[in-house]
């Protein structure tokens, strides 16, 4: 097995300068004055007092260069891969944790947004020390230290799911494994439908889809369980009143981006409420700030935003069904949960489990359960 | 009612502290969205973004901008609120321009007609400042434009109970009671619209309304056949279904999720000129100057207004999408401009009130008072000749 690509080591390397400038901006940001509506009356997103508290923590306390440290300790490349149709070349970043064992399965870890590729670290540390597997978690087009989407033309999940592709069987791997939430459970399923001989199976957390016969308004829930029915009216409550940033990406990511991209306080405000609002368990302040901060310095929000307007791969679509083995690993906090027998309208599901604790970030909130469901579906359907 | 005079006077210090601010905003870097080539409508560009930022602290003059504002004479008035049933009687400070009549009424002439101009999202009473002035030439009226609470120098709405559009109205009625006007006519477009139709609905006060924009998200019952319509009004109505279509996410982040986008916008100088630069530019027919929409963005960031100018969203009054269900039972004037980002048939406004005058505009948007000031003063006293005889 070798490498058809060319590909060069990689360390985050964030300089003191650039960090003096982040702190810099962080201070010169005005934070608004307090309302009805950011007073933590009622929920309308995140609070005055934790985007403080937050700035606060920012300035002193928050050590980046740890994070940095934990970030480096998992092997980084970029690697320079192709495009279809002679589109020239593509950077792409990625982790590319490769086992010593000559029957590894090869897993590629999908993340999404405001995602990146460090809500896998945890995960992958587990299912590297099982010695099984060769885990590839790439930076998407745009996010990170990939490059970004070329400004002169459209760009969308489909080139994002051919790169993907490319980079993985360019590395050397005929076949592999998916694990994808968020839109990368978009990207995943272009993946799946497009290369079915490469694809073994894949494992999904998220398949937002609405009931089979397409009426969302009055869903029709007599088959489903009382669980079932409780998350079905979550699910209609985000899709009614939770997507209001996702309209702004679809609509006006121009002025989005030029909006969220001026201040890191800004910023942090526009996907520091996700972090809290779609996880079970709030994440870690540090967490938060270490995943701001690493968009912020590479300046990748108005880059992160592209695939909102492109509906390739959405998981209602029949065109788009995906045939290979499927897991879905349904986490009770999720914003969209779709009982098993929607979701099996949209892929192929070969392997079910349902999770009490867990929401939207599962590998970053539940890194434990979501290996062991990983584990248990590829002994399923990639035997050794 | 207490009412002290009022002058708008942005400290040097404030100033210079803005254009700090401006100075270290960050502008992202280049991507396909924030191009000029894609021909999709995306928002503001970073071009555009560079030149305002380059303009703001190069050749912006806020001096000459504030004496502009302060040409019309400005107040604030603690308008007093009696008691209700779930509120003691408290006081509300809101800031206005007033500019009483230069004749006052007498045996041998005419009473003046007094006009409440209600402003909308993301407006002010900047917005009025032209049509005042043509007014003032025209005929002999008693003008109010009140900043809505918590926008520019009128006190936002208190902290802890929620605030509506009725809680609006409420107070502007009371500022012109406290102001000696017993009678009057609103003009209004935007979310002023929404305010001016619930008084108009409340208050005996109220003897005739005009508007520029009627909310209709959708065809009301009663509304004839689209296909019976003319070239005109289908026209009209693909504008209008694009705006349901791809033109409200903002107003579904003010809807519900206003704490994150106020402290997005409150950050930096630079997001909330992109935030509400984008709608002055795409909402108008003929774009306002960069000095116009810089004004604006400058007295909007000084202010804090942002925070304290979305409560409306909230609402439902304001986005139910069928204004006949506050039917108006006075007399209407509509003012119809083709650029309106939410055009609608003479047939859909009937089914709203008791219009008596319509007029439609080949040109001019959603701005109209500033955007078209002479054309909009002429349909507004020309309805007030047919509904308030002087």
């Amino acid at each position: 097995m070798t490498s058809t690509i060319k590909v060069s080591p990689f360390k985050i390397e964030i300089t003191n300068e650039k960090l003096d400038e982040l702190k810099l901006a962080v201070k010169h940001s005005k934070i608004a004055k307090q309302v009805y509506d950011n007073s933590g009356n009622t929920y309308y997103g995140v609070t005055r007092d934790w985007i403080i508290k937050a700035r606060d923590r920012w300035l002193d306390g928050f050590d980046w260069k740890k994070q940095e440290n934990r970030i480096n300790a998992f092997s980084q490349f970029v690697a320079s891969v192709p495009r279809p149709n002679n589109k020239g070349n593509f950077d792409l970043h990625f982790i590319h944790e490769r086992s010593s064992s000559p029957t590894a399965r090869t897993l590629l870890l999908l993340h999404g947004w405001p995602g990146s590729y460090l809500e896998f670290l945890d995960l992958i540390d587990i299912l590297k020390k099982t010695g099984e597997y060769n885990i590839i978690a790439p930076s998407m087009p745009g996010y990170a230290f990939s490059q970004s989407p070329p400004v002169d033309e459209e760009f969308g999940k489909e080139d994002v799911a051919d790169l993907f592709h490319a980079l993985v069987t360019g590395l050397g791997y005929e076949q592999y494994a998916i694990q994808a939430g968020d839109w990368g459970a978009s990207i995943l399923r272009i993946i799946a439908v497009k290369n079915p001989n490469s694809v073994r199976c894949v494992h999904l957390n998220f398949i937002p889809v609405g009931p089979p016969d397409g009426n969302i308004t009055k869903p029709d829930l007599s088959s489903l369980t009382p669980v079932e029915k409780k998350n079905a009216m979550n699910s209609m409550k985000f899709l009614g009143e939770g997507r209001g940033y996702s309209e702004m990406h679809r609509t006006r990511p121009g002025t989005l981006g030029l909006v969220v991209g001026s201040s890191p306080i800004a910023l942090l405000a526009w996907i520091g409420e996700k972090f809290l609002e779609w996880s079970d368990l709030d994440p870690d302040v540090d967490e938060i700030l270490a995943a701001t901060t690493l968009w912020w310095v590479t300046e990748t929000f108005e880059s992160s935003i592209y695939g909102y307007r492109d509906a390739t791969g959405k998981a209602d679509n029949p065109a788009w069904f995906i045939k290979t083995p499927t897991a879905y690993s349904s986490f009770a906090k999720e914003l969209v949960i779709s009982p098993k027998i929607w979701a099996e309208h949209s892929a192929n599901i070969t392997w079910y489990k349902y999770h009490e604790k867990g929401g939207h970030f599962a590998a970053m909130e539940v890194p434990d359960a979501l290996a062991e469901d990983i584990v248990e579906f590829l002994n399923q359907e990639w035997k050794v | 009612m207490q009412v002290e005079a009022f002058k708008v006077e942005i400290g040097q210090e404030q100033l210079e502290t803005l254009k700090l601010q401006v100075k270290v905003a960050h502008i992202p870097r280049q991507t396909y969205e924030t191009g000029s080539n894609h021909g999709q409508d995306w928002g503001v560009s970073r071009d555009w973004l560079v030149a305002a930022k380059e303009h703001w602290l190069n050749n912006f003059d806020w001096r000459k901008q504030e004496s502009r504002i302060n040409s019309l004479q400005q107040y604030t008035a603690k308008v007093p609120l009696p008691a209700s049933a779930t509120k003691p009687a408290r006081f509300h400070k809101i800031h206005f321009i007033h500019v009483p009549a230069q004749t006052k009424s007498s045996p041998t002439q005419p009473s003046p007609r007094t006009i409440l101009f209600l402003h909308g999202w993301p407006g002010s009473i900047l917005e009025f400042i032209d049509i005042i002035h043509v007014l003032r030439q025209m005929g002999n009226f008693n003008i109010v434009a009140p900043s809505h609470p918590g926008y520019l120098y009128s006190d936002p709405p208190p902290l802890d109970t929620n605030f509506n559009d009725e809680d609006d109205a409420e107070i502007m009625l009371g500022l012109m009671k406290g102001l000696g006007y017993d009678e009057f006519v609103i003009q209004a477009g935007d979310w002023g619209q929404t305010v001016g139709r619930i008084m108009a609905v409340k208050y005996a006060e109220v003897l005739a309304v005009h508007f520029n924009f009627l909310p209709f998200g959708w065809a009301p019952e009663g509304a004839p056949d689209s296909s019976t319509l003319s070239l005109q009004d289908r026209k009209g109505l693909e504008r209008l279904q694009d705006f349901m279509d791809r033109g409200r996410a903002y107003s579904n982040a003010h809807n519900t999720r206003p704490s994150t986008i106020s402290l997005v916008l409150s950050s930096s100088p630079l997001a909330l000129l992109a935030w509400i630069g984008e709608k002055f530019l795409s909402w108008s027919d003929t774009s306002p100057s960069l000095d116009e929409i810089l004004t604006a963005v400058t007295l909007w960031f000084l202010t804090d207004t942002f925070p304290s100018s979305i409560y409306t969203y909230r609402d439902s009054v304001g986005e139910s999408g069928r204004p006949q269900d506050w039917f108006v039972n006075k007399p209407t004037g509509f003012s119809s401009f083709a650029k309106e980002i939410m055009p609608v048939p003479k047939a859909w406004a009937e089914t709203c009130c008791d219009l008596q005058f319509y007029r439609y505009h080949e040109s001019g948007g959603h701005f109209a008072a500033m955007e078209k000031p002479e054309v909009l003063a002429n349909d507004l006293v020309e309805f007030l000749d047919l509904v308030w005889k002087a």
